[in-house]
């Protein structure tokens, strides 16, 4: 207090003395404890609101994440470079360097071979630098790289174990590696596959882009591979055809992407009726000095809490009762993105929400608004 | 030091003349009473005195200064020279006596503990020390309307002005409150300006004007 009596205050740039930031969000929190009906009520709409959303994502997500899912094992993001006159193996390996680019192996068609363990029958042999059953999803490394790697279809068929010895092509035996490539490289499962070091031309240069990649790693491989001359081939492994899902798309299209406006829009309905409820007290604040944009932030700071910490419940009823029914747990993507549409949701109801608080006190109007209480 | 209306007209929309060319003044620590009939145009006179609204034509003036235009130098204004006892008890439910006579004073920039010691002083010179910390729903009308007279002075404004302050009391609520006004008035030298059509309250103010036909006149 001033020596007279008279309170100190703070001015405003304005001039305006106003409040301090820390009593005006300890005020909202004073009157959202006071006010709690008003409070319940919001708190119950917006976590409904926000659960609503968030479950509804995690539903969509889930099948379109489990097709991309599906469509990248099976080898949505692989491309396979050809030509008839090779493609060079060394160039192929090193595409595993570049950015975007997963994994990449050069491959060589092989002769057929009677292996010394089942004299009699006949296997195709192909080699193999290491990246390509990176490629096919059974990486190799150390010793196996040194030995014979044998398709699992191959294996069963004549009884060979991981470490088994084995000669083929009239070479000293050799231990072998079993492998499973039956998504990617299904045609390679009854071959004996010998890992090999990339010197000269390639039959074929497999190479697996980071997901969302495809497009711009064809047209690297396209680059990469000019030496091979006009009837270089760069082509997916697994090509959606124009009636198949397109997943991206159908992210980008599901309902919710909108929905949030819809969400939000119906909050900010709510907030501006609780706002109607309260004008009585809102002018109060103002005839007692509070000025508008004090008046905002003290309905916003007082929003704010409450919707966030209700918007987390719904989204962790979400996510909990979502659980419940699938037997399945979301993956942090699928999180992420019923959190972008609630969060989208939750900005446009606490920025829009408060907004006629702006206009309480018009001129004339505050003494009929306390009046109307 | 006064607090004057100069030739103030006023009207809503295409409607009669609420005011017509009204010519008023109040001095610090005087008392005035304006009375008048409902629908005379007492309240709008008051809103126009408080800046809380702008008249059709005419000025208001603060120690002789007319009263600024613009709504924020309106507002600093408002907040430090005036305090409002409303006929209609205007309170914040659910909260204290405290938390609703600190108000004026955290608007103006106080801290909560400041603020909080001067709302606890102010409401015990109306008498309400031992209810300070109770929710006003639990407080009766009188106790009520004399929480809103604390808070009217609690910051200490040039001009106290009340709108038919008992105008929802009975009797011996009416004169405690009035009392309680009277006192607060004389020990603060505010002035003050009380809109009424009850003479009992008129009888406490130095002096009383009519309203009457959108012209102030001598009572």
């Amino acid at each position: 207090m001033r020596p007279d009596g008279r309170p100190c205050g703070r001015k405003t740039r304005a001039g305006v003395k106003n409040w301090r930031v820390g009593e005006l969000l300890s005020e909202a929190l004073r009157d959202l404890t006071a006010s709690w009906p008003r409070t319940l009520v919001l708190c119950v709409a917006t976590a409904a609101m926000a659960g609503a959303l968030a479950w509804s994502e995690l539903a969509t997500t889930d099948g379109i994440l489990s097709f991309q899912r599906d469509f990248e094992d099976a080898g949505g993001n692989v491309l396979v470079a050809s030509s008839p006159v090779g493609v060079s193996a060394s160039a192929c390996v090193a595409l595993a360097e570049r950015a975007e680019v997963a994994a990449a192996g050069a491959a060589w068609g092989g002769e057929v071979s009677e292996p010394n363990v089942a004299p009699g029958t006949m296997f195709q042999t192909q080699r193999l630098t290491t990246g390509t059953f990176e490629v096919w999803g059974a990486p190799i490394s150390g010793v196996a790289s040194l030995g014979i790697v044998v398709g699992s279809a191959a294996a069963s068929e004549i009884g060979l174990t991981d470490g088994a010895p084995v000669g083929i092509l009239g070479e000293t035996p050799l231990p072998v590696t079993v492998v499973d490539i039956e998504r990617r490289g299904p045609e390679s499962q009854r071959s004996f596959l010998i890992p090999s070091a990339p010197i000269g031309r390639a039959d074929v240069c497999w190479v697996e882009m980071d997901p969302g990649s495809v497009t711009g790693g064809e047209v690297l491989a396209q680059a990469v591979f000019a030496d091979a001359g006009p009837d270089l081939s760069v082509r997916p492994l697994v090509r959606l055809g124009d009636f198949a899902r397109d997943p991206l798309a159908e992210l980008r299209n599901r309902p919710q992407a909108q929905a949030w406006t819809a969400a939000g829009g119906l909050l900010v309905l709510l907030v501006w009726l609780d706002l109607w409820f309260r004008r009585g007290a809102l002018s109060l604040y103002r005839v007692l000095g509070t000025t508008r944009s004090g008046l905002l932030v003290l309905t916003q700071a007082g929003l704010g809490v409450v919707m966030l910490v209700a918007a987390t419940a719904g989204v962790l009823w979400a996510s909990a009762t979502h659980a419940a029914a699938t037997g399945l747990n979301a993956t942090a993507d699928q999180y992420l993105v019923a959190a972008r549409t609630v969060a989208s949701a939750l900005a446009l109801a606490l920025v829009a929400g408060p907004l006629p608080a702006l206009l309480t006190g018009g001129r004339g109007v505050l003494l009929s608004q306390l009046k109307d209480r | 030091m006064s607090l004057s209306l100069r030739d103030v007209s006023m009207r809503y929309g295409s409607g009669p003349w609420v005011l017509d060319g009204v010519d008023f003044d109040v001095d610090d620590g005087e008392t005035v009473a304006v009375m008048g009939p409902s629908g005379s145009g007492k309240t709008t006179l008051i809103s126009i005195l408080g800046l809380l609204m702008a008249p059709a034509s005419g000025s208001v003036l603060i120690d002789s200064i007319e009263a600024p235009v613009s709504e924020a130098d309106r507002h600093r204004l408002r907040s430090v020279a005036f305090g409002w006892v409303f006929q209609t008890v205007n309170v914040l439910g659910r909260r204290s006596a405290i938390d609703n006579v600190a108000i004026p004073l955290l608007a103006s920039g106080s801290s909560r503990d400041s603020a909080e010691l001067a709302a606890v002083g102010a409401l015990a010179r109306v008498g309400l020390a031992d209810r300070a910390a109770d929710e006003v729903r639990d407080l009766s009308g009188g106790e009520l309307q004399r929480v809103c007279i604390a808070r009217a002075l609690a910051h200490r404004p040039r001009f106290l002005l009340a709108d038919e302050p008992t105008g929802q009391l009975d009797h011996a609520t009416s004169v405690r409150v009035l009392d309680a006004l009277q006192d607060l008035v004389t020990d603060s030298g505010s002035g003050m300006v009380i809109v009424t059509h009850d003479p009992q309250v008129a009888e406490i103010c130095d002096r009383t004007v009519a309203l009457v036909d959108g012209r102030l006149e001598p009572a």
